[in-house]
């Protein structure tokens, strides 16, 4: 009782210097429990980012099978058969269907192709527009959009062909008569998320509709009873998906369960009736980002944790001296050893003791904050063992720093003991030998990380690569702060016959005080690793920024439908006539011929709202939609149903070519008219057109003679274009004064012959082969087409060619290239939109639509783009893309970081501070003194402040230089994706929020070296010289 | 005094010690072949000015410092071939050291009644029963006044009789004390000296104190002066050593300088003997 109440008053004495302990060791305890405690939570995060925003089709698990649909028990036969299996956790009850592709065509309509879906629930998920979602055996809910495509309303009766009946109406006779199932609409649907979990990413909604046609139209839902009427037998689909419902009840502690549960539910083997699911798959991606990350925010958090520990060991080194008289007046009473070290420990390690549940709190507390802000939603902080052993390390660590800190009080003699002052020479000598060592050590380690990082750029072995500033920032600190000190002698030498006593009393404080240069090392250290994480911050932020439009092409992308009856070209130049928030994409993989993906675009419109970085490479998004769009002659539109070609000809020998006139409709490809031999003299040829019920253009002509063995010479003029007007035959604009205006290419055979052009005419003269068969065209369409390829995909220059959905060989060339493409990255090329459709068929069916929208883009942009009659699908935002990329593994370790090393700067600044309240009733003896010898306050005062400035600033001054070299060396080493990525990062300088960065600490370090000096000189009055020295 | 004397005078023995202080910028001789004997229960004032090594000859009495040469016997027991544990033993239980400048004798945050139970401490065994109780030593000791208070706010006197209280905390049987009066007024200086002079006399403890100050000295009983590391025991006052500095003066004794105080003159008279320092009356009358 009476040690507790002695040992209460010691701490009383020396409350300063105990709290500061108290402090140093909660921050140590708190340091090392970030990491356990943030790499939990991070990983819940991770986990909920990786369910959430997975497709459904990766997290269901799909049990389906080819059944005879009429069969009634087929349903229970895959109902037991799973029954089996269990059930897993996050996942809701199977979701039971039956699919049967058919056509459904209704009384005096076009077919359109479909298939009947009974999925259990699905009423749930649809939104009624019309009629009811109550079906029996012979009705049917038809998605709205199909109704009012293809003209199906309330009462449509629809033949299904793919469904067949017995015909009870035939008669009897030796083969079993058959008959479509007629089914009547009742109700028309809405899906109220295509991508809602329950359609388990299942094509149950394409749209391709086709009012000339048999178009593809949304399933249409019937009643499980339908199929039970059927022919004997009806094959089909039956299924039963089990469907991720709520991923967020899932946490990492769930996962070894939600495994061994999915393996026990798929089985064996079994042939047909396998389930299959990607969210093994998802899970092992999760594991190994999740283990990449906990590496990295242990190793930042150990580099914290380490910063603490020294600070610790600093501070209990100097209240340990504190405390040296008293362990030395113990032993002079005769105090058995284990006394004298109770005397010696027994305030540190109480500290500790209190310090421990105060530093888990203290972490808990700010990775909760830090959860908050920048993890997703929810995610709770979990204390984990891991969190506890970190606690209890970082507690011996403690005791290690208190046993090392008093190791000399209890072997130094006690005479020596009180006569002990500064450090000794041999000391620093091996103190100097110790930071060499160390400083070796951390380069050595450095050059083995630079090394794997060329084998290993993502994952667990990368995750190393967090080590790499720490290490290279602690080898420079180090070595650079051992420079100061001759720096600080010589400033000493030259104040002291100078009469600036404060310059001579602050430089000399610096220099002479034991601490004081560790600190400024450890100052230079920890602002030198905060530099760089600055410096990293920015460059990583600036590259997710790159990423998140590279991924999403736009500030907003709109996945929309491309309806025939609805062109979104027209419908966005519609919503945006001055092309600056919107441009409509189509993303198409060609059917062969050109790797990667072909994504179209507006060029007009590309920069306007295109997300383009100059980290994609050397082409600007400028250089871009000029390439794609060189300088062509406007189109020759047609409003005519007649165009006529006025063409003089020389002789023509042997059997001559027919004059075909070409134009292109609003399908934009190229129709050949009927044709008409040439003949010598002047003559018009004339060619019927429907140009009058569609948007024309005129594309050129075509003299064929595909089918003509025999050479030709031809020498001709094309003297004028016109069309049939209401006025009579008038001029078309055709450019034929305009050589360039035209193009030689081959129908058949390969481009031959010359273009010359004058005020008479375009003339055409050609020695023609075989076979040969050119079409003089006009140029009014690039060819080949230009692309703008990833560099992957082609170089400039190269000649590509790639195969449309027709299977048609369509001409293209690389004008340039790009490391990253928006959408496609590293593996797709740019073209233009028009100049492809007009090349390319099947690409309306073939292709994804999506409209981009622009920063300029009206906050009611996409209702604008509905209110033009395009129907929207999704939305997808780079800000959303933005917030996924920034809760990945890397970005949330180098947050950490961030904030690490910045904590780590004001400890150690504060650690400046603390060494002068720790010491500070010592000095304050000294300073009082000087005052009482008559040396001026002011004096004093400068002296006191000079020293602050002096130690900060010389970790400033080393440590923002080295935080810069580091982080050109060390950036490139850092993972800043869970997965390889083919976007350049930059590791350029971010200059002002460096600036911004050192211009904060500098202002906060003179602003505490000023308070610190003067409460420092404020203790130091007169009466203090009476007191009792500690 | 109602205090029990756990450990009755012990005697002290020095056997030709002497002790050299090396350093890297050369070895400095501190105490020389010095001699003495203390009986038990009397009360020793070891005299001599700065430097002359009597701090050093109380260390290795203490234990704290080992001598280069010679032997110590504290009660019989050869210190000098003590183990370092046997020494803490003995301090903690049959030594008191109260060394210079108070503040180091002290907890300055307990109180004067913490401070004579942290001295305690170290007893052991049946010896820990006997011991007085704080407010009996300080009562004991005429200090009964300090007890309840922090020490850190103390007068350099109070903290100096608490000092030498702290010294007799365990009741030893011997008593060391560095320069108790160094920084007092007269008036703390006469308490100082009559606390520790009580100390001798009623509990029977052996004390030897080393001063630089002669009225100090002369209040303590016997005395021996230290000079450049030699000893000279004042009761043979006809013999005693004194050195001539390398420019050939000689530091005379205290009391010889009441005979010749400084600014007198003297005749040097050579005889067969030795030499003769005779006061001169005339200069003496002048």
């Amino acid at each position: 009782m009476n040690d507790l109440r002695l040992a209460l008053r010691a701490f009383r004495w020396r409350r300063g210097g105990s709290i500061v302990v108290l402090v140093a060791a909660a921050l140590t305890v708190a340091a090392a429990a970030l990491g356990p405690l943030f790499s939990a939570a991070a990983a819940e995060s991770v986990l909920q980012d990786r369910l959430v925003q997975a497709r459904a089709d990766v997290t269901t698990i799909a049990f389906y099978t080819p059944a005879d649909v009429s069969y009634p028990g087929s349903v229970d036969v895959v109902a037991s058969e799973q029954s089996g299996r269990g059930s897993v956790p996050g996942y809701g009850p199977p979701v039971h269907e039956t699919v049967v592709p058919t056509s459904a065509t209704p009384d005096n309509g076009l077919a359109a192709i479909t298939q009947a879906v009974w999925r259990d629930g699905s009423c749930d998920h649809v939104l009624i527009v019309d009629g009811t979602c109550t079906v029996g055996p012979d009705e049917v809910v038809v998605s709205s959009r199909a109704a009012d495509s293809v003209g199906w309303v309330i009462g449509t009766k629809l033949t299904l062909d793919g469904l067949q009946q017995y015909d009870n109406t035939a008669g009897s006779g030796s083969e079993i008569a058959t008959t479509p199932a007629v089914v009547t609409v009742v109700g028309t649907y809405r899906p109220v998320s295509v991508s809602d979990p329950f359609w388990a990413g299942r094509p149950y909604f394409p749209f391709h509709p086709n009012p000339d046609g048999p178009g593809t139209v949304d399933s249409i839902f019937v009643s499980a009873d339908l199929f039970a009427t059927l022919v004997h037998p009806t094959m089909g689909t039956i299924g039963a998906d089990l469907v991720l419902s709520e991923p967020e009840s899932l946490r990492v502690a769930d996962v070894p369960t939600l495994r061994a549960a999915v393996e026990g539910y798929l089985g064996p083997d079994t042939g047909d009736l396998k389930p299959t699911t990607g969210v093994l798959e998802l899970l092992d991606a999760f594991e190994a980002e999740r283990s990449s990350t906990t590496l990295a925010a242990g190793v930042v958090s150990a580099q914290l944790a380490l910063l603490a520990w020294l600070l610790l060991y600093l501070v209990v080194t100097d209240t340990s001296e504190a405390r040296g008289s008293e362990v030395a007046l113990a032993k002079l009473r005769g105090l058995p050893p284990r006394a004298v070290a109770a005397v010696a420990l027994r305030e540190p390690i109480v500290l500790l003791l209190l310090a421990a549940p105060v530093g888990l709190l203290l972490a808990y507390g700010f990775v909760a904050l830090l959860a908050r802000s920048v993890l997703a939603a929810g995610v709770p902080v979990v204390i984990t063992p891991a969190t506890y052993a970190a606690v209890g390390l970082a507690f011996l660590g403690g005791l290690v720093a208190a046993l090392l800190a008093s190791r000399r009080m209890f072997t130094r003699p006690v005479l020596e003991q009180w006569q002990q002052s500064g450090e000794s020479t041999g000391g620093g000598r091996r103190g100097l030998i110790a930071d060499v060592v160390l400083a070796v050590v951390a380069l050595g380690g450095f050059a083995v990380l630079a090394t794997r990082s060329a084998s290993a750029s993502t994952g667990a072995a990368a995750a190393l690569g967090w080590l790499a500033p720490g290490l290279l920032v602690i080898a420079a600190g180090l070595l650079l702060v051992r420079l100061a000190r001759p720096v600080l002698g010589a400033l000493v030498r030259s104040s002291r016959a100078s009469t600036r006593l404060g310059m001579f009393l602050g430089s000399r404080q610096a220099v002479r005080r034991p601490a004081g240069l560790r600190l400024a090392a450890l100052l230079a250290v920890t602002i030198g690793l905060a530099t760089f994480a600055v410096d990293a911050s920015a460059a990583a932020a600036t590259g997710r920024d790159v990423r998140a439009g590279a991924d999403v092409g736009a500030q907003v992308s709109v996945a929309v439908q491309q309806d025939p009856a609805r062109d979104v070209q027209a419908a966005v130049a519609e919503a945006d006539p001055e092309g600056r928030w919107a441009m409509v994409v189509a993303d198409w993989i060609p059917s062969g011929g050109l790797a990667g993906r072909l994504l179209a675009v507006q060029p007009e419109r590309l920069a306007a709202v295109a997300s383009w970085s100059g980290e994609y490479g050397p082409v600007s998004v400028e250089d871009a939609a000029r390439l794609l769009s060189p300088t062509l002659p406007d189109p020759i539109p047609l409003r005519t149903t007649t165009v006529r070609v006025r063409i003089t000809s020389g002789p023509v020998a042997g059997t001559g070519p027919k004059v075909t006139i070409a134009y292109r409709g609003d399908s934009d490809v190229p129709t050949f008219t009927l044709s008409t031999p040439l003949q010598e003299g002047t003559h018009d040829y004339d060619a019927a057109v429907p140009c009058d019920v569609q948007t024309c253009v005129l594309n050129g002509i075509l003299l064929d003679r595909a089918r003509v063995n025999a050479p030709a010479s031809v020498d001709l003029t094309v003297e004028a274009v016109q069309q049939k007007t209401s006025a009579g035959w008038t001029d078309l604009p055709a450019n034929l004064d305009d050589a360039a205006a035209w193009r030689v290419t081959a129908y058949t055979g390969t481009p031959t012959g010359e273009l010359a052009a004058s005020s008479e005419g375009l003339r055409y003269t050609a020695e023609l082969p075989p076979y040969a068969a050119p079409f003089v065209q006009y140029a009014d369409v690039a060819l080949p087409l230009p692309l703008v390829t990833a560099t992957q995909i082609a170089q400039p220059g190269t000649d590509l060619r790639f195969v449309d959905g027709n299977g048609r060989d369509v001409p293209a060339v690389s004008v340039d290239s790009n490391t990253v493409l928006p959408l496609v990255g590293n593996a797709g090329s740019l073209t233009d939109l028009v100049a492809l459709r007009r090349s390319a068929q099947q690409l309306e069916d073939d292709a994804d639509w999506y409209v981009w929208l622009g920063p300029e883009a009206p906050p009611d942009a996409i209702d604008r783009l509905r209110a033009a009659g395009i129907t929207v699908d999704t939305v997808t935002t780079q800000a959303e893309r933005l917030d996924q990329i920034s809760r990945e593994g890397p970005a949330l370790a180098l947050r950490l970081l961030l904030v690490c090393a910045i904590v780590g700067a004001l400890l150690a600044a504060g650690a400046l501070a603390i060494s002068v309240a720790v010491t500070g009733r010592r000095r304050s003896y000294e300073l009082a003194a000087l005052s009482a010898v008559g040396v001026s306050r002011g004096a004093l005062l400068r002296g006191c402040i000079l020293e602050q400035v002096l130690l900060f600033g010389t970790g400033l001054v080393v440590g923002v230089p080295v935080g810069l070299v580091v982080a050109r060396l060390a950036l490139p080493l850092l993972p800043q994706t869970p997965t390889a990525t083919a976007l350049p990062l930059t590791v350029d300088v971010q200059g002002v929020a460096v600036l911004v960065f050192t211009v904060v600490t500098a202002a906060l370090l003179v602003i505490t070296a000023v308070v610190g000096g003067a409460a420092l000189l404020r203790q130091a009055v007169p009466d203090r010289l009476r007191e009792v020295a500690a | 005094m109602t205090t029990t004397a756990l450990e009755t005078g012990l005697s002290l023995h020095c056997e030709r010690v002497g002790h050299v202080y090396s350093s890297p910028t050369g070895d400095t001789l501190a105490l020389e072949d010095v001699t003495l004997t203390v009986r038990a229960g009397e009360t020793l004032a070891v005299l001599g000015p700065s430097g002359s090594g009597k701090s050093t000859l109380l260390a290795v009495i203490a234990g704290l410092l080992a001598p280069t040469s010679g032997q110590v016997w504290v009660g019989g027991d050869e210190m000098t071939a003590m183990s370092e544990r046997e020494l803490l033993t003995l301090r903690a239980h049959r030594l008191g050291v109260v060394v210079q400048d108070p503040a180091r004798n002290l907890l300055p945050y307990g109180t004067a009644e913490d401070n004579v139970r942290f001295a305690q401490r170290g007893v052991r065994g049946f010896r820990r029963a006997s011991l007085p109780s704080p407010a009996a030593l300080l009562h004991a000791l005429g200090l009964s006044h300090l007890s309840g208070r922090a020490v850190g706010g103390f007068s350099g006197g109070e903290q100096q009789r608490l000092a030498v209280a702290m010294g007799m905390a365990t009741s030893p049987g011997l008593l060391l004390v560095d320069e108790p009066t160094s920084q007092l007024d007269k008036a703390n200086r006469d308490a100082v000296v009559d606390l520790v002079g009580a100390v001798g006399k009623q509990f029977g403890t052996t004390v030897v104190v080393v001063t630089h100050d002669p009225e100090v000295a002369e209040g303590l009983g016997r005395t021996i002066t230290i000079t450049q590391g030699r000893a000279d025991d004042q009761t043979q006052h006809w013999q005693q050593h004194v050195d001539v500095d390398a420019d050939g003066r000689v530091q005379l004794p205290d009391d010889v300088l009441r005979t010749l105080p400084p600014g007198s003159r003297a005749r040097v008279v050579r005889q067969p003997s030795g030499i003769q320092l005779v006061r001169d009356d005339k200069e003496q009358g002048r």
